[in-house]
């Protein structure tokens, strides 16, 4: 998988968790622009999980581990690699 | 009268329960109510209470002192008002606590968050404490704070028509705050920040009495009387660990697993202000600056965010038997935590 069908499905599964989402990128503040908390984290991670069939750590879950989309899609990478 | 206006607020150091959000949001950034901030929230405790609404028994934890906090804090001016004396003085609670937040108080007071100020479509009430903070005429709505809105803490908005009704259908009855305080009555509280002249220096005593305490689980009542010290089967300090990890083995293996994670926020939050407090004493000359102690006692902190987290992936996922790692960072935090506050507290001794 590149790193674009990559950031479309991880699109998908944030879209899946919180739909009212609009004009979604991978560069502003998850918290700010987003409304992200940590649950609503915890459920893009957990609907990620299975979509990319990979595992978070129980560290990996804090809110503070990620500024933006981008930095989930890094992780996300890192683990796929 | 203005058409809008917002008393200062910030983003809480720690939230855990409304009584402390509502504190922190008010005093967080405060450099003379740090020092009374760092001498308080140093002991833990909890007991198990039944829910006023579900029925279900809960370990309620909290730092000390708790809800008094308010009323204790050297730099808050708490005022009780009366709701006859609210009818009399103002005619009603919207121009009551616009009035209120005019003359720079804060209003806090309990409130139906479930039908009318969260419009859920449920045929009960819930009755909870809220914050308010500001207001806004042309849109006829208050500023507030609380966890109901967005399951989390947050500053938001709720109309005037909203407020007022969800203030009019609480019977003393519901009202736990006056009821448990005050023996019953309604009725709204004003906070006005105090905080100008510093009124309170740091209490080292304190301190070094609480951690003895909290290191061994020793009953901390006495340094509290002025909470309600009702329950006698109080678990104090490093043992709450214990009984926290016994409370989530029994939740998660219940018929229906119960995914409670507040005893489990506090003691994340309880972490989180206790290195901001030893950050703080060694800043100020009474520790001496050691990074390896702050990053160690991060640690700390980060386990049991990691309790937390799991908890909530478990409520989401149903993965229960992942539960066998919540001993791993419980044990890791507490292990690690006993070792750093007693070489803490020696170090407070020498000085």
């Amino acid at each position: 998988m590149d790193k674009d069908q990559m950031t479309k499905k991880l699109e998908e599964v944030i879209l899946e968790v919180l739909p009212n989402i609009e004009n979604i990128n991978m560069t502003s503040s998850m918290v700010d622009v987003f409304g992200v908390n940590s649950i609503s984290l915890i459920n893009i991670i957990v609907v990620a999980e299975a979509k990319f069939d990979i595992k978070f750590t129980d560290y990996e879950l804090a809110l503070s581990a990620y500024d933006t989309f981008g930095d989930l899609l890094t992780t996300i990478e890192e683990k796929l690699a | 009268m203005e058409d809008k206006k917002k008393l200062p607020v910030t983003k809480p150091l720690i939230t855990s329960w409304q009584w402390h959000a509502t504190l922190f949001s008010i005093l967080s950034d405060d450099e003379n109510a740090k020092k009374w901030i760092y001498s308080n929230y140093i002991q833990l405790r909890c007991y198990d209470i039944e829910e006023r609404w579900t029925g279900d028994t809960i370990l309620l934890t909290d730092m000390m002192p708790g809800s008094s906090s308010l009323k204790q804090c050297p730099y808050l001016m708490f005022s009780l008002m009366t709701k006859a004396q609210i009818e009399s003085y103002c005619g009603n609670i919207i121009d009551f606590i616009i009035k209120t937040i005019d003359l720079g108080g804060y209003v806090y007071g309990v409130f139906d968050e479930a039908k009318i100020l969260c419009n859920a479509d449920v045929d009960y009430k819930f009755p909870h404490e809220l914050f308010i903070y500001g207001y806004n005429r042309d849109k006829e709505e208050f500023y507030v704070g609380d966890f109901t809105f967005t399951d989390k803490y947050s500053h938001n908005t709720v109309s005037f028509a909203d407020l007022e009704r969800g203030y009019e259908v609480i019977t003393e009855q519901d009202d736990h705050i006056f009821k448990d305080d005050y023996k019953g009555g309604r009725g709204l509280y004003v906070i006005i920040k105090n905080s100008d002249v510093p009124t309170y220096e740091l209490d080292i005593e304190l301190v070094k009495e609480n951690l003895k305490e909290y290191l061994n689980s020793i009953d901390s009542k006495n340094h509290f009387r002025m909470m309600r010290n009702r329950f006698n089967d109080t678990t104090f300090g490093i043992k709450v660990y214990d009984k926290v990890l016994a409370q989530i083995d029994k939740q998660l293996h219940k018929e229906e697993p119960d995914f409670d994670i507040r005893a489990l926020h506090v003691m994340y939050d309880h972490k989180a202000l206790m290195y901001e407090r030893i950050k703080y004493l060694m800043n100020n000359g009474f520790l001496k600056y050691n990074q390896q102690t702050l990053d160690e006692y991060a640690t700390v902190a980060t386990n049991v965010l990691a309790a937390r987290n799991l908890l909530l992936k478990i409520s989401i996922n149903g993965d229960i038997e992942a539960g066998s790692r919540f001993k791993i960072y419980l044990d890791a935090a507490k292990e690690k935590e006993i070792g750093i506050l007693f070489k803490v507290l020696a170090e407070l001794e020498e000085n």
